[in-house]
C-alpha cells in the first residue's frame, strides 16, 4: 500500500478567509475534506455524509451542516447528527497554522 | 389509440448498481430536483412503489400538478414508471447498461398513448413532447449527474450507507460487484413516508 502521509497542507490561511469554506478531496487520505471559518474559528472536517454519501452546505448563520441530496443536518462542532440518531457522526481533523498553511494531522485511528 | 415515442440516451461514469439506486432514492427528489415541491410515496414493495409527486410547470412555477407514479424494478438493468399525465398515460422504460465497469449507457424511452378526444391534438402533441421531452430529460439528467459520480466514488471508496467511509484509509477500498437491493433503507420519519401509512 502507497504511503500515508501523516500531514498534509490543506490550503493558504488567507484563501480561507476569502472564500470560506474551502473544500477538496484529499487523495492522500481517501477522503472529502471541508475547512470552514465560523464566526473566526476554524473547524476542519470530513465532508462526505454518512447517509449516502452526500455533499454539505453551511446553514447560514448557525454553526449547521446540511446535506444537499437529503437534507440532514450535522453540527459543525461535534460532528454529531441532528436529523437522525446514527452511530458516527463527521470526523473532525486536527489541524496547525503553518508558514501561512492550514496544515492537517491525520488522527492515529485513520491509519492501519 | 396514437403513440408517441420519445427516446433518449445519456452515458455517464457510474455503475448500473448507482443508476438504479438513483432512481429509486425517493427522498433526493425535492432536494435535487427544482421541479419538485413535494413526492409522498404510497405504497412500497421490494421491486415496485407507488408514489404522488407535485411539480411545477414549466415556465409557471407558481403553478404545480400532482401525479400518481409507479415505478417497476423489472429486472436488474430495467426499470419501468407508469403515469397519467393530464389524461394520457405514459410508460417510461430505463434501461441501465453497463458497457464498461462503473460507465453505463442509458436509454430512456417515453411511450404517450393518447386516445380519445386529445387524438385530434395528436400532431401538436407529437411537437411538442419532442421538444419537451429531451429538454425535461436532459434537465433531470444534468441534476442528477454529479450526485450520480460521487456515489460510485465513494462506494468504491467502501463506504456503508448510514456509516460512512471505513474509518482506517487502508480499508478504504472496494472492487467488488456493486448492487442495489430494494427498497432502499429509510429511517422512521422520513420526510417522503407521510402518506405511506394508513391515513385518518
Amino acid at each position: 500500500m502507497a504511503h500515508i502521509p501523516r500531514k498534509i497542507k490543506f490550503c493558504k490561511i488567507d484563501e480561507l478567509k476569502e472564500s470560506a469554506p474551502i473544500t477538496k478531496w484529499v487523495d492522500e487520505w481517501k477522503d472529502e475534506i471541508s475547512a470552514f471559518l465560523v464566526e473566526g474559528e476554524i473547524l476542519v472536517l470530513s465532508s462526505i455524509c454518512p447517509h449516502f454519501g452526500g455533499e454539505f452546505e453551511r446553514v447560514a448563520g448557525t454553526r449547521e451542516l446540511r446535506c444537499k441530496w437529503h437534507g440532514w443536518k450535522f453540527n459543525l462542532d461535534s460532528g454529531e447528527c441532528l436529523t437522525f440518531k446514527i452511530p458516527g457522526g463527521l470526523n473532525h481533523y486536527p489541524f496547525s497554522e503553518i508558514d501561512g498553511y492550514l496544515e492537517l494531522t491525520l488522527p492515529d485511528e485513520f491509519v492501519a | 389509440m396514437k403513440i408517441i415515442k420519445v427516446k433518449c440516451q445519456q452515458e455517464t461514469d457510474c455503475s448500473v448498481a448507482v443508476g438504479v439506486w438513483n432512481y429509486w432514492d425517493h427522498e433526493h427528489v425535492t432536494e435535487v430536483h427544482n421541479g419538485f415541491t413535494n413526492f409522498q410515496i404510497l405504497h412500497e414493495q421490494f421491486d415496485t412503489v407507488v408514489v404522488l409527486g407535485t411539480a411545477k410547470f414549466p415556465l409557471f412555477g407558481f403553478l404545480t400538478y400532482s401525479v400518481v407514479q409507479t415505478m417497476v424494478r423489472v429486472d436488474e438493468n430495467t426499470l419501468k414508471g407508469f403515469n397519467i399525465m393530464f389524461g394520457i398515460s405514459v410508460r417510461a422504460t430505463i434501461k441501465i447498461t453497463e458497457i464498461q465497469p462503473d460507465h453505463s449507457l442509458y436509454e430512456m424511452t417515453y411511450e404517450f398513448m393518447v386516445d380519445g378526444w386529445r387524438k385530434m391534438f395528436f400532431p401538436i402533441l407529437e411537437i411538442f413532447l419532442k421538444k419537451a421531452m429531451p429538454w425535461w430529460n436532459k434537465r433531470q439528467w444534468v441534476e442528477d449527474l454529479e450526485l450520480k459520480k460521487r456515489r460510485q466514488k465513494v462506494l468504491r471508496l467502501g463506504f456503508k450507507d448510514f456509516q460512512g467511509l471505513p474509518k482506517k484509509i487502508s480499508n478504504r477500498y472496494y472492487d467488488g460487484l456493486l448492487e442495489c437491493k430494494l427498497p432502499i433503507r429509510r429511517l422512521p420519519g422520513s420526510a417522503v413516508d407521510k402518506l405511506s401509512k394508513p391515513l385518518g
